[in-house]
């Protein structure tokens, strides 16, 4: 077994336990945390797959962002007198949708997959910021604009109304 | 690179099906963002793993937009969030019955 099928298969258990255990912890803030190990194990998988770029994005991003955003909504919204809500609800449809969508997924990756070639290494970041701007700059400007409109919009909702 | 594409197409499954039974299963509305949260990143893992087959690095792309509009989602139900439990003074979908107060 050489390194990087030790590397990869660290990420994978890690990505694989944290999304368990976001499932079986009773407490959100563990909840966040585990979802943390998670989006990182991924970032490490991202970079074992060849995208760099996107492992970077998803540190900055993800792991950087939006769990500080969790963490603060958790913070606010805790109850104050320290109890837990009761945490599950629904428990036999739930297992019932994850078997079967496991399942289904499972089979038609087994089937499907094998024979997916490989790429050799390539000058990523330019090739995706050239592309960017040419073929999916359409795209690129509406979600500048829809960050625009996110970032005003949130700020609004999130504004202690006074009325 | 010599790892096989199908455990990360598997994990990508195993991630999609795990947030589903967290969204399903949990009555905090902020674990139900962690579950939409584990989703997206296994469609992510998805776009990344075809895209590792792809010389254009489309799936890249499509996943650098992923990871934004996932960062406006968690921003936009956030702030609902914290109007809902200023009013509801908790945040448990059960209780959550009313549109207009």
């Amino acid at each position: 077994m050489m390194l990087i099928d030790i590397v990869f298969y660290t990420f994978f258990l890690l990505a694989a336990l944290a999304a368990v255990g976001i499932l079986i912890t009773k407490n959100v803030i563990h909840a966040a945390f585990y979802l943390v190990v998670c989006l990182i194990s991924l970032a490490g998988l991202y970079v074992l797959f060849d995208a760099t770029y996107l492992a970077v994005v998803q540190l900055l991003v993800y792991a950087g962002g939006v769990i500080v955003l969790l963490a603060f909504g958790i913070m606010i919204t805790n109850r104050s007198d320290g109890q837990l809500l009761s945490s599950s609800h629904l428990l036999l449809p739930g297992i019932l949708a994850f078997g079967g969508v496991l399942v289904l997924f499972t089979i038609f990756t087994v089937k499907f997959s094998p024979g997916i070639p490989v790429n050799p290494d390539s000058d990523q970041v330019q090739q995706m910021g050239i592309v960017f701007m040419t073929d999916y700059l359409l795209a690129f400007e509406l979600i500048a604009y829809l960050l625009l409109v996110v970032l005003v919009g949130a700020s609004y909702l999130a504004k202690s109304s006074q009325s | 690179m010599s790892i096989d594409p199908v455990y990360g197409l598997g994990l990508s499954a195993f991630l999609f099906s795990m947030g589903l039974l967290v969204i399903i299963i949990k009555r905090n509305a902020i674990f139900v963002l962690i579950g939409i949260e584990l989703i997206l990143n296994a469609a992510n893992l998805n776009f990344v793993v075809f895209s590792s087959a792809d010389p254009a690095n489309t799936g890249q792309l499509f996943g650098v937009f992923s990871v934004v509009l996932a960062a406006a989602e968690a921003a936009i139900a956030l702030a609902i969030l914290l109007n809902i439990f200023k009013f509801y003074k908790s945040t448990d979908l059960h209780q959550l019955n009313r549109l207009k107060y």
